[in-house]
């Protein structure tokens, strides 16, 4: 397996590994899983059973900088990084990644989905170790100390809610959104992913990345794992998620909201954990 | 075995609940009973002429239905195993196989309600004292008698049990209760755009709002459309609505207990059907929870086929059951007469029975063309029959008259349902014009419509609900659109203003005209006092012979009897919190839903106190019973795991908790149970390898924290006790942290990369509390510092032993590795095995050590390398128990284990850590006091010789934290204690007062064992190893 050999490996390889993940050689030795077989297998029978899937991806082998200091804001500005406005808030750069404003002075790079895993942040980098001190701005080790996963599907929010006191729901938590709170009594991270220009995503679909710390990545991936078999969860690769988000709509996806398409086949599951009888 | 046929439906349209088209059967005690789907298991029992469900707490009576409201103990029932569940609650389904939870037929503990006179209110409590410790022979005994159900007592898989969630939801408004009432307020709040969710407890919505109920201009020969709607028309409009409305503006919970209302309109809302406990978080809430019927007190008025009106009704209506063919009805209020015309509808003429001494004329007028049997001014005074009743003997005009009946129902007045309004903050009053609770006051965005609000009347219920809904949602609109301008731009002072004006607390109240006559109470159904019972029981009982053996139940939970009442007023216990206390009332499943008005009312007559100055006793959350599998849920306890677990795992670690992490404690052979001496002979192996060649250790759990700035060692030496400000790039330095008192908080190791960067380490446990308190004087002294925490973005790994050089030196690339390039305590940072690593040169265990720390991602990368290139000097892993070891034969303290919440540094021989030079750090000055007070305890270290029975078995040795004794007086305690293979025999840390040779140690079998007291450390005083 490619994660063997590979020197940095996600902490999650070994449950990817148990599931047949088939791990490929990405970037500066690190391996990371593209496809699944099992998810193919699996995404079928859901689309002839009408039920659009909640997808669960490991991207940690994907590149993320951290940025504290005063000076934070001028050395984005000068590696051609565009921050956040607000704290608590995301932005798109111009290659996909995003810029999240942890606190005033703290800011945190993740590379595009599509990443090739090369070219990530490298002015950024050679910026910090070259003004560290003089700018008063130092690297914090996220790619690291965060262990990355992404929950993307109409029921993200809903999964979410049964871990998360934070209120996620479409139309409450903007897109874009962080939530710095607790996951499964687990300090964590919680971003929805901004509104897109980029074509190839579609951000019709809730997609959440949820960033915790690397040595509870396990934990936390049995706990989402455990809650996703109420929604028929399934877990992915890399690009299995990037097709999932290009392709899905609303209008393709009929559990959504039986409001919008009362004719269609009623999802087999409820669609939130609130939804009850609805007839008297 | 014998099959019953259902016999007691009316062939009519009522019965809307169950469908008659598919028959279900079940088995309850064994028998076997058919129901229809929609049936519960009690409604389905009472079509097949089941009367008897359970036998009572105390007496172990026969009981039946009684308020079919899953507020009374009468119908708890066993179900396929699980305990305690409610009948009327309980879904039938093919094959279902329910139980009593006693023994119902023959039942020797009947002997108990002959004896009742030996057996008051706390009896138990107040006989089985003394002498001292017999309680607890007592409590087994009565704990088995008890009688309260029984858990599986099969072992049931951990796979195969069922899962059990908790779940978080946000809403605007949330409804509670989906009688007519709530459906009308949460679909007028819907209608207007407000997010809402509505919460009925049933598995259906409706309420007690059935159909429309008979009037006094109604046709004698009754109208037929009544037995064919099944719901109010209004209502059912209602539902039709709600059907139609989008679920993000309404989504409806049946089945659905919400069980408490805390801070902040913060709801507990229990789904059974889907084993999920709800958190949910409404910004405005309305309470539509009805109102309980109330029972009345006289003999034997728990027999079965004693019931309430409203209990009969639902049975009629919605289960198409005939409660009885020669019903008697004891009504003292419209609801009685509306019963008695239900019963006229399906052909039978109940018997109306009503104390009201003259006709209340709107009810006489409601039956006076149907030929009901009706007496007014009745006092019931008994229910006569064995197992089920038979009669009811009653008092009119004086004189005893018998009706025979086969039920019994009883109409004499309501009490609110406002338990979760009280839990938030609303007040109920006991009102003397209505003889019953009302609300006079609400909490803060909390909002009372319906019955429990004191309206009755289904027009003036909707009216009311309408408009509580419009006001309630035209606020949270305004807060919303608020909310939404208040993200675009700064809020002006008008805006301030309004936001403050509309958050004046609505009042939603209905005014107390409004309340229906129709619902009015009873004054007092507590009828022996009508036919004069006296204050003394034992003179009463000698007036009336045929009292002998009757009981008078004021709370049918537990079997409390109007005398308990006379004894607790008696004894002193006389407010209705010391009621409660020591006759149990109001504790029961009902949770005083329908005895506690009834006792407030008793407790008045003999206190002869107002009932409103009496009070009530506290509503506390849960309003309803709730599993324990409910409330722990999906658990969720957070574990960290190094990188390298997987390989320990390969390894068979037998891993161990340490703070948050699991570690591996020690490596035996491939996977076979180890005993406690041949784990201590692996741990001994491993101590004996790192001592004469080389082991390795996972580190990945200490803590790291990065200083960055111009001012990161003037911060360390302000937190720190010893000083930094003068230590060199690429040196490592003790660091011992004091909390604000001089107590010991935690060490590790500080690590100077450079000017501007140092890597503090801290324990294991103490990571997140040390950049806890890092980032609050961060914050308070403004240095130019930045902190984060690194503990989780390298993973370490500790190679220590003679030849842990050369181990490494293949694996390092730019790093010297020599003695006089990198010394003890030296830091360097270069790559090993290809990784960027920071190498710590430190000596906890006191061998030649290097402490290497990779990136996260890296560190299997790194175990691997190790592992590979270590095979040549058969270096292999040590766990912590090692690590532990090694470390005190070397003296080394461990923060937590060594010290506690009240250590000074030097009591726990860290003296030498602290800077007397320095003008501060935390703690200096308490610490400073102390010191000149003087230290009244040292750690010191002791040796004891092995013997045989020590290296093999650890026996008769001293634990941890047995006690050292000095002239017969307790002078302090063991911290740590091991066999010391290295040094072949016992060595400890103890804390002590003085010096002396020897101390005495208490050991666990109460002997006292000497030991001598030696100078630390045991091993390699010089240092000479580590420093090689």
């Amino acid at each position: 397996m490619a994660a063997l050999f590979a020197r940095r490996r996600s902490p999650l390889a070994p449950r990817l590994s148990a599931l047949g993940a088939a791990f490929v050689p990405f970037a500066d030795d690190v391996a990371l899983v593209e496809t699944l077989p099992a998810y193919h297998r699996e995404v079928g029978k859901r689309h002839r059973e009408h039920i659009t899937p909640l997808l669960l991806c490991d991207l940690s082998p994907l590149a993320r900088v951290g940025v504290k200091g005063r000076g934070g804001e001028s050395l984005l500005r000068r590696s051609a990084l565009v921050p956040a406005k607000e704290v608590n808030e995301s932005v798109e750069q111009k290659d996909g990644a995003l810029c999240v404003r942890l606190a005033g002075n703290e800011v945190l790079l993740l590379s595009a989905l599509d990443s090739q895993g090369t070219h990530d942040f490298v002015p950024l980098r050679k910026n910090l170790a070259a003004s560290r001190s003089k700018q008063q701005v130092f690297p914090v080790a996220y790619q690291d100390s965060l262990c990355w996963l992404a929950l993307a599907g109409d029921r993200a929010s809903d999964l979410l809610a049964t871990m998360c006191a934070v209120d996620l729901r479409d139309g409450v938590f903007a897109h874009g959104g962080l939530a710095q709170t607790s996951l499964a009594r687990l300090s964590a991270l919680v971003l929805r992913d901004p509104v897109r220009r980029s074509s190839t995503i579609s951000s019709d679909v809730p997609l959440f990345h949820l960033l915790v710390d690397s040595a509870s990545s396990l934990y936390l991936w049995d706990c989402l794992r455990d809650a996703m078999g109420e929604y028929e969860g399934l877990v992915c690769g890399r690009q299995d998620l990037l097709r999932f988000l290009a392709t899905t709509s609303p209008s393709r996806s009929p559990s959504r909201s039986p409001s919008r398409s009362p004719s269609r086949t009623p999802p087999r599951h409820s669609a939130s954990p609130f939804s009850g009888t609805r007839a008297p | 075995m014998k099959r019953i046929e259902t016999s007691r439906r009316h062939d009519t349209r009522w019965g809307c609940w169950i469908d008659r088209r598919k028959p279900l059967s079940f088995r309850f005690e064994g028998r076997r009973y058919t129901g229809f789907e929609g049936d519960s298991l009690a409604s389905a029992l009472a079509a097949s002429g089941v009367m008897v469900f359970s036998r009572s707490f105390k007496y172990r009576r026969k009981r039946g239905i009684f308020s079919l409201n899953a507020s009374d103990a009468n119908t708890l029932v066993n179900v396929d195993d699980i305990p305690n569940l409610f009948a009327e609650r309980v879904l039938l389904r093919e094959g279902l196989k329910a139980h009593a939870q006693q023994r119902l037929r023959f039942n020797p503990l009947f002997v108990l309600t002959f004896l009742s006179r030996f057996l008051p209110a706390g009896f138990y409590y107040r006989t089985f004292f003394r002498p001292r410790g017999v309680w607890k022979l007592w409590e087994r005994i009565f704990r088995k008698l008890a009688g309260v159900g029984l858990l599986p007592q099969t072992k049931v898989a951990h796979h195969a049990l069922p899962r059990f969630d908790k779940a978080y939801g946000f809403f605007e408004l949330v409804v509670v209760g989906g009688g007519l009432a709530g459906v009308t307020a949460a679909t007028t709040a819907a209608r207007l755009g407000v997010r809402t969710l509505l919460v009925e407890r049933e598995p259906r919505l409706g309420g007690a709002s059935f159909a429309k109920d008979i009037d006094a201009n109604m046709d004698a020969n009754l109208d037929a459309s009544l037995l064919q709607a099944p719901l109010q028309a209004p209502l059912q409009e209602l539902l039709q609505e709600l059907l139609q409305a989008p679920p993000d503006a309404l989504t409806v919970m049946t089945g659905g207990e919400a069980t408490g209302l805390f801070a902040d309109r913060f709801l507990a809302v229990v789904e059974a059907k889907k084993r999920r406990l709800h958190k949910i978080r409404a910004q405005s809430c309305i309470v539509a929870s009805g109102a309980f019927e109330l029972p009345a007190v006289f003999r034997n008025n728990d027999l079965p086929g004693v019931m309430l009106a409203s209990a009969a009704r639902k049975l009629m209506r919605g289960y198409g059951v005939v409660v009885g063919q020669k019903p008697v009805i004891f009504a003292a209020n419209s609801f009685g007469y509306q019963l008695a015309l239900d019963f006229l509808a399906l052909g039978i003429k109940p018997i109306l029975l009503d104390p009201r001494p003259v006709p209340h004329i709107p009810d006489a007028l409601s039956i006076r063309d149907h030929h009901i049997v009706c007496a007014n001014g009745v006092i019931p005074l008994e229910a006569l029959g064995k197992g089920r009743i038979q009669g009811v003997k009653a008092m009119i005009a004086g004189s005893q008259h018998f009706f025979p009946c086969d039920c019994l129902c009883l109409a004499v007045g309501f009490a609110p349902a406002a338990e979760l309004l009280v839990q938030g903050g609303a007040e109920l009053r006991y009102l003397e014009t209505h003889h019953c609770q009302r609300l006079i006051s609400l909490g803060e965005g909390l909002h009372a419509v319906g019955a429990v609000a004191g309206l009755f009347e289904p027009a003036k219920v909707q009216r009311h609900a309408e408009q509580t809904a419009k006001a309630v949602a035209r606020e949270l609109l305004s807060l919303r659109s608020l909310r939404q301008k208040t993200k675009t731009k700064t809020r002006t002072k008008t805006e301030t203003r309004a936001a403050r004006h509309r958050a004046k607390p609505l009042n939603t109240l209905p005014a107390p005209t409004l309340f229906d006559d129709a619902a009015q109470n009873w004054h007092d159904p507590v009828f022996p006092y009508l036919r004069g019972l006296k204050r003394n029981r034992s003179e009463n009982n000698e007036k009336d012979e045929s009292h002998k053996g009757k009981k008078e139940f004021v709370d049918l939970d537990e079997d409390l009897q109007i005398s308990d009442l006379h004894d607790s007023v008696r004894d002193g216990y006389d407010s209705m919190q010391l009621v409660k206390r020591y006759t149990t009332l109001g504790m029961g499943v009902s949770q005083g839903r329908h005895s506690n008005i009834n006792g407030l009312r008793i407790v008045s007559r003999l206190t002869k106190e107002e009932p409103a100055r009496l009070g009530l006793s506290s509503v506390r959350p849960p309003t309803a019973p709730e599993s324990f599998s409910m409330l722990a849920g999906r658990s969720f306890q957070p574990l960290r795991l190094s990188p390298m677990h997987q390989r320990h795992e390969q390894a068979f670690a037998k891993t161990m908790v340490a703070g948050s992490w699991l570690r591996p404690a020690y490596y035996p052979p491939p996977p076979q149970p180890l005993g406690e001496t041949e784990a201590r002979t692996i741990v001994e192996q491993e101590v004996r390898s790192v001592r004469t060649s080389v082991g390795m250790i996972d580190v990945t759990t200490l803590g790291g924290i990065d200083v960055y700035g111009e001012d990161a060692a003037e911060f360390a030496d302000r937190l720190y006790c010893w000083s930094y400000k003068k230590q060199l790039v690429g040196r490592a330095r003790y660091l011992l942290m004091t909390d604000e008192a001089g107590v010991v908080a935690d060490d590790g190791v500080c690590c100077r990369f450079a000017p501007d960067h140092l890597y503090l380490t801290t324990t294991t446990g103490g990571s997140d509390a040390v950049y806890r308190a890092l980032l609050f004087w961060k914050a308070q002294w403004n240095l130019k510092v930045e902190v984060t925490n690194s503990t989780a973005a390298f993973a370490g790994v500790n190679v220590a032993g003679p030849l842990a050089r050369e181990v490494l030196q293949g694996l390092c690339e730019g790093i010297d590795l020599s003695g006089e390039s990198f010394p003890y305590m030296g830091v360097r940072e270069g790559k090993v095995a290809g990784s960027y690593a920071r190498l710590l040169r430190v000596g906890f265990v006191g061998e030649l050590g290097y402490e290497i720390h990779v990136p996260f991602s890296e560190g299997e990368a790194l175990w691997d390398a190790l592992m590979q290139h270590g095979k040549r000097w058969q270096m292999k892993p040590f766990g912590v128990e090692a690590q532990r070891l090694l470390r005190l034969e070397k003296g080394h303290i461990i923060i937590g284990q060594d010290t506690d919440g009240l250590t000074l540094p030097h009591e726990a021989a860290l003296g030498w850590a602290v800077s007397r030079k320095k003008p501060f750090f935390i703690g200096k000055r308490p610490l400073e006091i102390q010191v000149e007070r003087g230290i009244t305890k040292r750690l010191i270290g002791f040796s004891i010789p092995a013997r045989r029975h020590h290296r093999r078995h650890h026996k008769n040795l001293p634990h941890e934290c047995n006690l050292v004794m000095h002239e017969g007086a307790i002078d302090g305690r063991v911290t740590s204690i091991a066999y010391s293979p290295t040094l072949d025999r016992v060595i400890g840390l103890a804390y002590v007062s003085q010096s002396r040779k020897t101390l005495a140690i208490k050991l666990d079998n109460g002997k006292l064992l000497q030991a001598s007291i030696v100078p630390l450390p045991f091993y390699d005083p010089e240092g000479e190893r580590q420093k090689l």
